[in-house]
């Protein structure tokens, strides 16, 4: 009976003494799970169901479901892979002292499931504590009811555990793969073997140049918006392949550059900081890169929904002039007089009075107006009174017809009766839907809103992540590096050179992600721009705002974690 | 007045809660002066090791005083003793210490860069140096090329560029083979004959035997110390031995008393 008990204990042992590296890697673990969970239990609530605009804040948060389970398992992944290495030392001295394969195997499974176990029920605990504040943050975003009561959907629960369990059922197939391929004597010396300084790579800094290139000019370049949606994701394809390739390759250029030269390299902040960054960087590039592309996407993520979800009034005010709009399509200018004559009809037989009739909005016109004069002008000639409404300067062009109606009308009433009244009139070509503007709106809240919502959720995922990466990089390095400065220290470097050596290295490792994340987000501009005018938003000044604001904060909090990570190797490295 | 003076040396180790202290030096008392070279030899728990970090300025005595060229090293203040063991002191250790991330040029550029010199006049002491110690060849290498000896060799180097008044060893051959032990106390002989000072903590027999006088150190105390004078290494190896014996038979007779 001792023996089954043996293994079990053995990995609860090693989980605690293990404690720093498996804190915040199990407390990521947790966060990640409660974000599905809550994401889970948003998609599946009755009370969102009910609300106004449901449909469309239910679709982004299953995609948003899906996007956090990926990226959990990206993360743990990561994570996991970390942890093993560092415990390579660990595994293997039990293997010297007869701890067979297969009893490793069975002792890492027990760890597998402790970590799981605390992931999936701490995760799930914390999800169901936050998920009515999250409900509540929701109903406020779009502007919906507060919806009442308490609910713990089963469903939520077992997708979060079925994508917990999965995650952590392959981080164990992929652990038993990495303790096959090593033999014991590699796993005692672990992760200490010295590496070669690496090669410049030409090749790699050239394609780097190139797809970097290739995806700023696309963002450049493309000028009309439904293209720039269609190439976002090839442009953002090209810029993290650039990304990894340059931080890869240039930074190693960049660095043996900067030790050619004599003068700058033999200077007590730079000596150390280079060479040390030289040494490792093969593993840094990667790393840094990450960092890069996942502060990329938490800018570009929340400054296009907070912008969205800021200039949600404009966009509405340029898409619904009216409350109660017909949409031309491929409708004749000659039967506008005709459309007129259903909606005063339609008014008089409802009782409703009709105001402000005959407009035509056109949406985000100018080069499109420029560009269709010839088809535009009749309908401006029909119409008593044009209303030209949005950007002077491009995005697609709508053409509407419509009216107002006093407060108290049932504007959802009209716009259906115009719509059945417009199939039975003889029209030279058929006029689009008639929409009721005022549920419009509302519908429009709601889905901005959940862009908003999912926007920062998402948001706050990738910053979780960026920053656990940079964490375990510096705790890993201030184990590797610490042994180099007790050596520093004996021939002669004081605590302050220490202190400021230090520093200079993890300054480096901390704004150079940042530096060329915010260069992504700007080179990201013109693309994201254009993706916005389709959604009506062309107030590139809000815009503007939104980004820098939001470069600003991300700035700030990178910049906090920063001095606790700095904090924490240097205390580290002073052992 | 000698290079190095150090008078009633003690040092007690209290345990943590603050019961009885251990006494690792009693009284040491003994001199150096300018172009020595001097072994020290002893067990394990003789008290060298704390002797010589007490040398190193990395630890400060219970008692007694270490004067280096009449100055008290205890009136260092603490933020000044870095600087001052990088003017004064040089470093050689057992398992050399150097630095994975740097060629060797840079590891022997190391307490040069941190005490701010500029290239040229650290190019210009690194020529001389690296050919004495025959290791102008790898200067571009990194230490995981080089072998025991050219690390060890590497690490003299870099304890040496900063013309230090006393070069301290701390059981340099503990991690060689004999050729390499050999040719590294040959490279200290050669040094020490052009005035350099060196001080070296052994247990080999073999290195004391280099030195031109040999200190034993038992129980926290010096026991004896023995001059080479003329005699050749050989004699000096078997006087060295006969010491030891007779030092180890009466500590052992003590213990059993």
């Amino acid at each position: 009976m001792r023996k089954f008990g043996f293994y079990p204990k053995l990995a609860a042992r090693s989980l605690r003494l293990n404690g720093k590296f498996y804190l915040p890697y199990l407390l990521s673990g947790v966060v990640s799970a409660a974000m599905l969970y809550d994401i889970l239990f948003l998609n599946m609530n009755r009370g969102v169901y009910a609300m106004k605009g449901a449909n469309a804040v239910q679709g982004l948060l299953g995609f948003g479901a899906l996007v956090v389970a990926i990226f959990s398992f990206a993360l743990i992944c990561y994570t996991n892979g970390f942890l093993m290495k560092r415990r390579q030392k660990e595994l293997g001295l039990y293997n010297i002292l007869g701890m067979e394969k297969r009893h490793m195997a069975r002792f890492l499974l027990w760890e597998t499931v402790y970590s799981a176990l605390i992931c999936i029920l701490g995760g799930i605990l914390v999800g169901i504590l936050l998920s009515k504040l999250f409900l509540l943050l929701l109903c406020l975003v779009i502007q919906a009811d507060v919806v009442f009561g308490f609910e713990v959907p089963a469903e939520a629960l077992a997708y979060t555990a079925a994508a917990f369990g999965a995650i952590f059922l392959l981080n164990y197939l992929l652990n038993l793969l990495r303790l096959n391929r090593v033999k014991p004597i590699e796993l005692l010396k672990g992760s200490e073997s010295g590496e070669r300084e690496p090669k410049t790579k030409w090749v790699l800094a050239v394609v780097g140049l190139i797809t970097l290139g290739a995806g700023y000019g696309l963002s450049l370049t493309v000028s009309d918006p439904i293209t720039a949606m269609t190439l976002f994701f090839v442009a953002v394809i090209l810029v993290i392949v650039g990304t990894y390739c340059l931080f890869t390759a240039g930074s190693i250029a960049l660095l043996k550059a900067l030790r050619k030269n004599k003068k700058y390299y033999y200077q007590t902040r730079h000596f150390t900081a280079i060479s040390g960054m030289l040494y490792r960087m093969k593993r840094n590039a990667a790393g840094l890169a990450t960092i890069c592309i996942l502060s990329t996407m938490v800018l570009i993520t929340v400054s296009t929904t907070v912008c969205l979800y800021m200039g949600v009034n404009d966009i509405l005010d340029q898409m619904y002039c009216r409350d109660v709009q017909t949409y031309v399509n491929h409708g004749a200018p000659e039967d506008l007089p005709k459309v007129k004559a259903l909606y005063e009809r339609k008014a008089a037989e409802l009782g409703m009075e009709m105001k402000d009739f005959a407009a035509l909005c056109f949406y985000a016109p100018a080069t499109a107006y420029a560009n269709n004069r010839t088809r535009i002008d009749p309908y401006l000639a029909q119409a008593d009174g044009a209303d030209v409404v949005g950007d002077p300067n491009d995005g697609p062009l709508r053409v509407y017809v419509g009216c107002n109606l006093a407060p108290d009308a049932d504007a959802s009433l009209f716009s259906a009766a115009v719509e059945v009244g417009a199939s039975q009139l003889e029209l030279s070509n058929e006029w689009c839907f008639t929409d009721d503007c005022r549920t419009g709106r509302t519908d429009f809240w709601a889905s901005l809103g959940g862009f908003f919502f999912i926007g920062l959720f998402l948001g706050a995922l990738f910053l979780m992540a960026a920053v656990l990466i940079v964490y375990y990089k510096q705790i890993s390095e201030g184990y590797e590096d610490a042994r180099s400065f007790v050596i520093m220290q004996q021939v002669g470097m004081t605590e302050p050179e220490v202190k400021s050596s230090i520093r200079s290295q993890i300054s480096l490792v901390f704004f150079l992600p940042l530096l060329a994340a915010a260069c992504h987000t700007a080179g990201a501009f013109p693309m994201t721009r254009r993706i916005l005018l389709l959604f009506g938003l062309s107030n590139t000044g809000l815009f503007v705002l939104c980004s820098g604001l939001t470069l600003l904060i991300f700035a700030l909090v990178y910049y906090g974690i920063y001095r606790l990570t700095a904090r924490e190797y240097y205390r580290i490295v002073r052992r | 007045m000698p290079l190095l003076e150090v008078k009633n040396l003690r040092k007690v180790y209290t345990t943590r809660l603050g019961g009885t202290g251990v006494e690792a030096l009693k009284n040491v008392s003994f001199a150096v002066e300018a172009g020595e070279f001097v072994a020290i030899m002893g067990e394990s728990g003789s008290g060298k090791t704390t002797l010589l970090n007490i040398l190193a300025a990395l630890d400060r005595p219970s008692g007694g005083r270490v004067l280096l060229n009449g100055e008290d090293m205890a009136g260092v203040r603490e933020r000044d003793l870095t600087a001052f063991r990088r003017d004064n002191l040089g470093f050689v250790f057992q398992d050399f210490n150097l630095l994975d991330a740097f060629t060797v040029r840079d590891n022997i550029f190391l307490p040069l860069v941190l005490a701010g010199k500029a290239y040229e006049e650290m190019d210009r002491r690194l020529q001389p140096l690296a050919k004495a110690l025959g290791i102008g060849d790898l200067l571009n290498k990194f230490p995981y090329e080089l072998s025991g000896g050219q690390k060890q060799r590497t690490a003299v180097a870099r304890a040496l560029i900063t013309r230090p008044a006393i070069l301290l060893a701390d059981e340099p051959t503990g991690a060689l083979d004999s050729k390499a032990s050999g040719s590294l106390l040959q490279n200290f002989e050669a040094l020490n004959g052009q005035g350099q000072t060196i001080l070296m903590v052994t247990h080999s027999v073999t290195a004391a035997s280099h030195a031109k006088r040999t200190l034993f150190l038992r129980d926290g105390m010096i026991y004896h110390q023995l001059y080479r004078g003329q005699r050749t290494r050989e004699e000096m190896f078997a006087e060295i031995s006969k010491t030891l014996t007779v030092m180890t038979a009466e500590s052992g007779e003590k213990s059993h008393a």
